[in-house]
C-alpha cells in the first residue's frame, strides 16, 4: 500500500475509526493512537478487499480489537496527567449534548452497539461481528441502551424496535 | 427526526485529527513493523523509506556544543555533554500569557521516551517566588503512557525557572506532534500537599513535532528465559536501547504479571553492567504493561525504564533480569 493510499484511507475512513475508538475508550488521547494504529496496520496489510464496506468492516474489526487491548494493559506506575474528558467535545446545541451525554453514560457495549446502528447503520448480525458477540447478545445491548436513551430523553427518543 | 438523524447530528462532528495519516507515516519509524521477505516486499518499503527521509530531513539544526547540556546540567550534573548535544534537538516554540512566557527549548528521546526542556520566564523581571510550580498540566498521550515534570531553579536568574517533562510509553514517538498545556502558577504550603496558594493564572499551550536523533539499537534476546520472583518462567524477546531508556519485549505468566518491573522486590527490574564493571539500576521512570484473553496462562508484556543520565551504549557490555545476565555488544 503506498502513502497517497494510506492518505485516502485516512480520509475516507478516518472519522469512523476515531470515532468508534472514542465511544469504546472515552478518551481522545487513546483515540487518537488507536487511530494511528489501524492506520498503521492498513498500510501493512497484504489482503485485497473486494468492497469498500469489506474495508470498512475490517478497519472497525482491527480498531474494536486494539481497543480491547488497549483496555487491558493499563499499568502505569507513575502520574498520568488529567485526560481530556469526552464532555469537553459535547456538541452545543442542547437536544443533541443531551442525547451526546445520554451515550456517553451508557455502558460501553450498550454505548458502541447504539453507535454501530445509528451512526453507522449496520444491523445486529454485523455489529456481532464487529464486537465478537452473539447477535442475541447485541441485541439486548440495543434493547437495553435504548430504553435508558428513552428515559433519560423522553419526547426526544423516539421507541424503534428491532 | 429519526433516531438515527439525532445521532448523527449529536456526533457527526467527532472529527479524526487532520494529520492523521502524516501521524501514521511517522510511526513508521519504528522497523519493527516491517519484515523483509525478499524482492515482494521491496516496494512498500521503499515508499517507507522515502517518508523516513522526508522526516529525518526535518530533524533541524544540530545543537551548538553546550547548547541543551547546559540546560540539562542540574539534572545530569554536567554528564554526557556531547552525547546529549548529539541527541538533543533546539525547539523555539513559544507562548506567553499573563505575564510569563513558556518557552520550549529543546526535546530529546528515543523510540519511547522523550524530554522537552523549558523556561519559564517572568517578563516583569520580578521574581519567581520560590517552590512554584504549574498546577495542571496536560499532554498528548501516546497510548499507555505517562509522564513527569521536574522543576530547576539553580543557575538560573530569579525571574526564571527550568520545566523538564519527561514521558515513556508503550508506543512510539519519534516524529509524532505533541502538545502540551500548562495551567495556572501555584506554590505549596512547606511539605502541605492539601494547600495552595495561587502565584499566577495563566494557560500556556505549545505543540512541536517529537523530531529528534534516535540513537535506539534493537537487540535480539533469544527468548531468555527468566525465572520470575513467584516460580513463574519469563520468556525475553527483545530489547531496544539508546543512551536514554530502554524497551523490553518479553512473555510472561499472566498471575505474575502485577510483579513486572517491580520497584519494591526489584522482580524482572532491568539493571545494566557498565564497562567499568559497576551496576546501573537507577530507572527512576518507568513502567510496564501487556496484553492477554480472559483464561490465558501467558501475557505479551513490555517494561520501558529511562535512566537517571544518559549512558553511551558502547559502555553497556549486559543487562540483567533477576539472576539472569545477558551480554551486550552495542558499539
Amino acid at each position: 500500500m503506498d502513502p497517497a493510499a494510506l492518505e485516502e484511507t485516512a480520509r475516507q475512513y478516518g472519522d469512523t475509526i476515531y470515532r468508534v475508538a472514542l465511544q469504546y475508550t472515552q478518551n481522545t488521547a487513546d483515540a487518537e493512537d488507536m487511530l494511528q494504529e489501524v492506520l498503521l496496520e492498513r498500510f501493512r496489510a497484504r489482503t485485497p478487499f473486494d468492497t469498500p464496506e469489506h474495508e470498512r468492516h475490517w478497519l472497525l474489526r482491527v480498531t474494536i480489537n486494539k481497543c480491547k487491548n488497549l483496555l487491558r494493559a493499563r499499568k502505569r506506575r507513575r502520574t498520568v496527567p488529567l485526560e481530556e474528558a469526552m464532555e469537553l467535545q459535547a456538541p452545543a446545541e442542547p437536544e443533541s449534548r443531551a442525547l451526546y451525554e445520554a451515550v456517553c453514560a451508557l455502558p460501553r457495549e450498550q454505548r458502541l452497539a447504539v453507535d454501530l446502528y445509528y451512526y453507522e447503520g449496520y444491523p445486529t448480525a454485523e455489529i456481532a461481528a464487529l464486537l465478537g458477540a452473539r447477535e442475541a447478545t447485541v441485541r439486548t445491548w440495543l434493547r437495553r441502551g435504548r430504553m435508558k436513551l428513552k428515559q433519560t430523553l423522553k419526547e426526544a427518543w423516539d421507541n424503534d424496535e428491532l | 427526526m429519526t433516531n438515527s438523524e439525532r445521532y448523527r447530528a449529536a456526533f457527526g462532528h467527532l472529527r479524526a485529527p487532520a494529520d492523521a495519516a502524516q501521524r501514521a507515516a511517522g510511526a513508521l519509524e519504528h522497523p519493527t513493523g516491517l519484515r523483509r521477505k525478499g524482492r515482494r516486499h521491496m516496494k512498500p518499503l521503499m515508499a517507507a523509506a522515502a517518508i523516513l527521509l522526508v522526516l529525518a530531513g526535518a530533524v533541524g539544526a544540530e545543537a551548538s556544543s553546550g547548547e541543551i547540556s547546559n540546560l540539562l546540567a542540574p539534572l545530569y550534573g554536567g554528564s554526557q555533554t556531547a552525547l546529549v548535544d548529539h541527541i538533543g534537538i533546539p525547539l523555539d516554540a513559544t507562548v506567553t500569557d499573563n505575564g510569563y512566557t513558556l518557552t520550549a527549548e529543546a526535546v530529546l528521546g528515543d523510540r519511547y521516551h522523550f524530554m522537552v526542556v523549558y523556561t519559564l520566564t517572568r517578563e516583569d523581571g520580578e521574581p519567581i517566588p520560590q517552590g512554584t510550580t504549574v498546577d495542571t498540566w496536560e499532554m498528548t498521550h501516546f497510548g499507555g503512557g505517562g509522564g513527569d515534570l521536574q522543576i530547576i531553579r539553580e543557575g538560573l536568574p530569579d525571574h526564571q525557572m527550568r520545566l523538564v517533562e519527561s514521558y515513556g510509553g508503550r508506543a512510539p514517538v519519534l516524529g509524532r506532534y505533541y502538545t502540551v498545556t500548562m495551567r495556572d502558577l501555584i506554590r505549596f504550603e512547606e511539605g502541605d500537599y492539601e494547600h495552595k496558594e495561587l502565584i499566577a493564572q495563566g494557560e500556556w499551550t505549545l505543540g512541536f513535532a517529537l523530531r529528534f536523533r534516535d540513537s535506539t539499537v534493537k537487540v535480539n534476546l533469544h527468548d531468555t528465559q527468566v525465572t520470575g520472583i513467584q516460580g513463574g518462567l519469563h520468556t525475553l524477546h527483545t530489547l531496544e536501547i539508546s543512551p536514554l531508556g530502554l524497551y523490553v519485549t518479553l512473555t510472561v505468566p499472566t498471575a505474575e504479571y502485577h510483579l513486572l518491573n517491580d520497584m519494591e522486590t526489584g522482580n524482572m527490574r532491568p539493571v545494566l553492567r557498565l564497562a567499568n564493571g559497576t551496576l546501573l539500576d537507577q530507572m527512576p521512570r518507568g513502567g510496564s504493561g501487556g496484553h492477554w484473553t480472559e483464561g490465558d496462562e501467558y501475557a505479551k508484556a513490555h517494561i520501558e525504564n529511562s535512566f537517571s543520565y544518559p549512558v553511551p551504549l558502547e559502555d553497556i557490555t549486559a543487562i540483567l533480569f533477576n539472576d539472569v545476565e545477558i551480554p551486550l555488544d552495542l558499539s
